[in-house]
């Protein structure tokens, strides 16, 4: 299987649908979420696609809706789950300079939504990888 | 002042089918359900609302309104006007008859009421019923809303 | 082979006139130009300097490749600070026929976009650098990319290529995307892909009009210009292709408003995609949604399929189920199920059918390969020991695996409504919300653990067997006689060879080392015998074969089997006694007989007596023990042997059997539960601390499972939740494991046999003696003997040793007991139940 993100830290089912976070408008709370960036493939070590072995491989937050929906700084990334207090809203994560392919190489990409808006449901942003190739 | 055309599945009954002419309103059973809860309190759930109508007139019978098919959805332009306050919305999948439009009118309480002939898409699961004994032969149209 | 495109640009600079010279009109636009270029091999190549800037060539059949090809050119951007298209053949960029020149971020790279692939070839190009740039399919449909001749790409592609309809652009592509630089000599080959390997780009094409058809070798090469020269250095070549991820979020913004009950009234709708299709309309009768901890969440719903093909797309679908609540103004949308179809069961009187759909938790446990992925499916919260549970490479039992360690997970395992794998711990925090009795339905129950759920204590006990080497040794030293006994009582002398027989076939004993026998000294000695001087010879002959003195060092060694069982035990508070234990068992891998077996004799050979090969250089005083296999207890004592049971082994699995009986615990004080139902409520996932109070019962604990039925006949939509209301303290789950052998302290102390002499037939000799104590050199007449002669009786000799037993405290199995050193704590949530007063349902 490919280089994608995966429900689960053994890599073994692919992210086909939405990462779903429930907010209450009157009250937001961060709420989190984690899902597993790698690829099954033992063999494989994954680099960035522009600068291999130079640059970060990154993960970060796509606002499809600039200025309408949900904004890119309602969401923070980080690589653990205690990463997410001093994670900076809507930044980038950078996961180093490559991924080794395997369960032990996936990395964790903590998720948390903290952000009220108005009610409705919010689709406009994704997480993103940069191109890797490997 | 004349009275709106009924008009069933496309076809508009005359009017020496319309003598005795009553149409009623109810909510189809289903899709709101009541609890009571822990205090006592009452608690209603609502899927979806749905509403039948029943007319029912006498004298002439046309073969049109005996053949309706059944279960098949068709549109019935109500001859029976429904009460709405103001800025209310008719039900979800009605619309308002265009060739009788809305009245309104003012209660003595002072109270405004608009008066709206619906059309409705409707399906009947028996088709119309003829009686025939009476005076006059008498006709039944039991529909549902699709 | 036929070359179909020769642009080699070589007109006079300022020339716009572009010549094909396999004879395709070529049609200049914008500010196409030929210019001086240095680098070009005849100084001119063509400019292409500004948007609108480009040729166009044909359209012509050439231009459509069924099979092999070959094609390519020099290119020189003069920025890469924008996507660029050096040379397009069809009208669609991402798909057929497509080179280009991208720029993303800060580095420029160089792509091929081919039949709906965007595959990278190179990275770091920068502006001014002359590259050539080549793309050929061969026979087999493999498709190679080369960069300054180097192959970079390989993929396999099949299918035409290009386009007879559409023209043959230079300089930009259909899109638009325009290249801004210069190219040089441009040719397409079709039906040969002239390089299938690393080849030296040529200077220019070579070529004479076309079409016509040549022979190999197609080019006369020439050596790259020394100008640019080759990129190799700069390079990076992967054969991978470029890959993106992306991860959509979805996020429901509520108002909590709707699960206030206190209007009364809600409104609800099922949004239930399978697969792209919205099937929402097409429900009826009953739609259900249940899971539960460590099992998987279903779904199952009754659909009306428009048509046949409909009901067939439902197969193993992958459905999403979202709630929407209204009431009064707000409204809320939660999505409540990911999964996938797993059964379709179709009623063709009501063209009904009944999907049942799970949430893929056992394939996703099934499709482990390894035990590092059963780990991380557990969150690294469980406490593996593969010497207790193992995992096999040879024979994968993933499932089997699994459920081992899902015993030891002081939490649960579950696949959320998003479809992500969660491990959510036993903790028990504040709630997240708390249900009164205007929130809750008019059912409620309380559940209390059962008997076996709560014995008075839970213990855990961990066997460990391994053995215990021993090791003793005992001195043995013997005198001949004195020579007088020799004279007066005539008494033969003790050999050599009977002293070595008796020491060396002691049974379970082995010489350490070798035996120290000294000869008698040559001569004749003077005895006294009766006032009388006897002189006593002693041959050189028979001296050789004589033992006057003997030492030797006996020692045995052997193992003992020892069992360490070591224990601790969980109080529960319960009042039943039946015993709930957790008993595993480890052994340390040992081969005993090898290690007992003596030496052989071959091995036992005295090359270490002399000195020991170490590799040091250094002589190292013989231990006596090198041929024997190790280890080596120390002498008159015992090693516990751990072998590949490691302080490290013996902790994890202790910290094993402790945490299964910590889970064991706490499942079985969360059997406390308090069940109840209320209006829909989607918002809460397993794992959630929850509240409720209702019928003078108040509990708190954290969701085990729900029931979500929604009705589409009688409108109702309900959901029952299970509270787990552990009695504990605290809000976490938490313990502490680990163990400390016992010490041994043993010591041998075996009393080695006095080595005497011992004459019969003489008035000093006792009338009887303890067998056990005759021992050493004996002599005795032996009336049995054959050669027995009354009248002149012969001594019979022997030499006899009786070793020391072992006793069977260091012999038998050893069974001991241990401690545990652990600490556990156990979460707990409130349930108080009061009776009359405000609590009581009816007054």
């Amino acid at each position: 299987m490919a280089f994608a993100f995966y429900t689960d830290a053994a890599l073994t089912t692919l992210l086909q649908s939405a990462v779903v976070f429930v907010q209450d408008v009157a009250a937001p709370a961060a709420q989190d979420r984690v899902i597993w960036l790698g690829s099954p493939d033992a063999a494989k070590t994954l680099f960035d696609a522009v600068d291999p072995g130079g640059a970060d491989i990154t993960v970060s937050v796509h606002d499809a809706a600039t200025g309408s929906g949900m904004p890119a700084s309602a969401v923070k990334l980080a690589a653990s789950a205690f990463g997410l207090d001093s994670a900076v809203a809507g930044a980038p994560l950078a996961l180093g300079l490559s991924i080794a392919g395997g369960t032990a190489g996936a990395r964790e990409i903590h998720i948390r939504v903290d952000w009220a808006g108005s009610t409705g449901v919010f689709t406009d942003v994704s997480l993103v990888t940069s191109e890797v190739i490997g | 002042m004349s009275a709106p055309t009924l008009i069933i599945a496309g076809f508009e009954l005359p009017q020496e089918s319309r003598l005795d002419l009553q149409q009623t309103f109810e909510r189809v059973d289903g899709g709101c359900a009541q609890r009571r809860r822990a205090g006592g309190a009452w608690f209603s759930m609502e899927a979806w609302t749905r509403w039948s109508t029943t007319i029912s007139g006498g004298g002439f019978v046309p073969a049109p309104l005996l053949s309706i098919p059944r279960g098949v959805p068709f549109e019935l332009h109500s001859v029976a006007p429904l009460a709405l306050w103001p800025g209310e919305d008719l039900p979800p999948g009605w619309s308002a008859r265009t060739d009788w439009p809305e009245t309104s009118f003012t209660s003595r309480l002072g109270v405004e009421i608009r008066l709206v002939y619906p059309i409705l898409m409707v399906a009947s699961a028996q088709g119309a019923r003829m009686v025939v004994g009476s005076s006059t032969p008498q006709w039944e149209l039991a529909c549902e809303e699709v | 082979m036929t070359i179909v495109l020769a642009l080699k640009m070589s007109a006079a600079a300022g020339e716009t006139a572009f010549v094909d010279e396999a004879g395709h009109a070529v049609t200049t636009s914008g500010a196409a130009v030929h210019v001086a270029d240095a680098a070009a091999s005849d100084g001119i190549a063509g400019s292409f300097p500004s948007a609108g800037s480009f040729l166009t060539v044909g359209p012509s059949a050439d231009f459509s490749f069924p099979a092999q090809f070959g094609m390519g050119g020099w290119v020189t951007p003069s920025t890469v600070a924008q996507n660029q298209c050096i040379f397009s053949l069809s009208a669609n960029p991402d798909g057929l026929s497509y080179i280009g020149l991208y720029q993303f971020q800060t580095n420029s790279r160089l792509v091929v976009a081919a039949a709906y692939q965007n595959i990278q070839l190179v990275t770091g190009i920068t502006a001014g650098q002359r590259i050539h740039v080549f793309w050929s399919r061969d026979a087999d449909n493999v498709m190679r990319f080369f960069v300054n001749g180097q192959l970079v790409r390989t993929f396999t592609q099949d299918g035409t290529i290009g386009s007879a309809a559409l023209s043959l652009l230079f300089g930009k592509d259909y899109s638009g995307l325009q290249f801004l630089g210069r190219l040089d000599d441009f040719f397409i080959s079709k039906g040969d892909p002239i390089w299938t390997a690393n080849f030296t780009p040529p200077a220019e094409i070579p070529l004479a009009p076309v079409p016509y058809s040549i022979s190999a070798p197609l080019f006369v090469l020439a050596a790259p210009e020394a100008a640019t020269g080759p990129l190799s250095a700069d390079l990076a070549l992967f054969t991978g292709e470029i890959q993106q991820a992306a991860a959509p979020l979805q996020v429901s913004v509520c108002d909590a408003l709707v699960f206030d009950s206190s209007l009364g009234k809600i409104y609800w709708a099922a949004t239930v995609m399978v697969g792209a299709l919205d099937v929402s309309s097409q429900l009826s009768d009953e739609m259900r949604i249940e899971a539960d901890e460590d099992s998987a969440r279903l779904a199952s719903f009754w659909v009306t399929p428009a048509n046949a093909a409909e009901l067939a797309g439902y197969d193993s679908a992958l459905v999403t189920i979202d709630i929407t609540i209204f009431s009064g103004t707000a409204a809320a949308q939660v999505r409540r199920f990911t999964g996938r179809v797993e059964k379709t069961v179709f009623d063709p009187v009501s063209r009904k059918a009944k999907l049942t759909c799970r949430d893929g938790r056992q394939e996703r446990i099934r499709a482990c390969g390894s035990a590092d992925q059963v780990h991380a499916l557990l969150g690294g919260l469980a406490a593996p020991c593969a010497k207790i549970v193992a995992w096999s490479d040879s024979k994968p039992d993933p499932v089997g695996y699994f459920d081992a360690l899902l015993a030891t997970l002081p939490g649960s395992t579950f696949i959320d409504a998003s479809g992500l794998w969660r491990v959510v711990r036993w903790d028990i925090l504040a709630p997240a919300a708390s249900f009164g009795a205007n929130d809750i339905f008019d059912e409620m129950t309380v559940e209390q653990p059962a008997r076996a759920d709560v014995p008075s204590a839970i213990f855990a006990k961990l066997t460990h067997r391994f053995p215990r080497l021993h090791c003793a040794e005992v001195a043995l030293n013997w005198t001949a006689p004195d020579r007088s006994e020799y004279v007066v009582k005539g008494i033969p002398t003790c050999t050599k060879a009977m002293v070595s027989e008796t020491l060396n076939g002691a049974s379970d004993w082995v010489v350490k080392g070798e035996i120290v026998m000294a000869s008698p000294i040559p001569g004749s000695y003077p005895v006294i015998v009766g006032g009388d001087t006897v002189y006593y010879n002693v041959s050189y002959e028979s001296a050789a074969f004589t033992c006057q003195t003997a030492a030797a060092t006996l020692y045995r060694r052997w193992y003992q089997e020892v069992e360490v069982a070591y224990s601790v035990s969980i109080a529960m508070g319960g009042l039943s006694d039946r015993d709930e234990s957790i008993a595993d068992a480890i052994a340390t891998t040992f081969d005993a007989s090898g290690w007992e077996s003596p030496a052989s004799t071959a091995a036992s050979l005295g090359i270490y007596s002399a000195n020991a090969p170490d590799g040091s250089g250094d002589t190292e005083p013989p231990t006596g023990y090198e041929a024997l296999p190790a280890p080596y207890p120390p002498t008159n004592s015992a090693v516990d042997h751990m072998g590949d049971v490691s302080s490290d082994v013996l902790n994890a699995a202790v910290t094993h059997v402790v945490a299964k009986a910590v889970r064991l615990a706490a499942a079985g004080k969360r059997n406390r539960r308090l069940r109840f139902s209320r209006p829909a409520d989607p918002r809460w996932e397993i794992g959630t601390p929850l509240a409720a109070a209702a019928y003078g019962v108040s509990g708190s604990g954290q969701l085990t499972g729900f029931v979500d039925t929604y009705d589409f006949s009688s409108g109702a939509c309900v959901t029952e939740m299970v509270l787990a209301c552990p009695d504990g303290s605290g809000a976490d789950i938490s313990y502490t494991a680990s163990a400390t052998p016992p010490d041994n302290d043993v010591g041998h102390a075996l009393l080695a046999p006095p080595l005497l002499n011992h004459i019969g037939a003489d008035l000093s000799t006792p009338d009887w003696m303890d067998p056990n104590q005759l021992a050493g050199f004996l002599c005795n007449t032996l009336p049995t003997a054959d050669s027995y002669d009354a009248s002149a009786p012969a001594f019979e000799t022997q030499f006899r040793m009786v070793m020391p037993e072992i006793s069977a405290a260091v012999r038998d199995p050893l069974y001991l007991d241990a401690a545990i050193d652990a600490t556990v704590m156990l979460p707990g949530g409130d349930l108080s139940i009061s009776f009359g007063g405000s609590g009581g349902g009816i007054h």
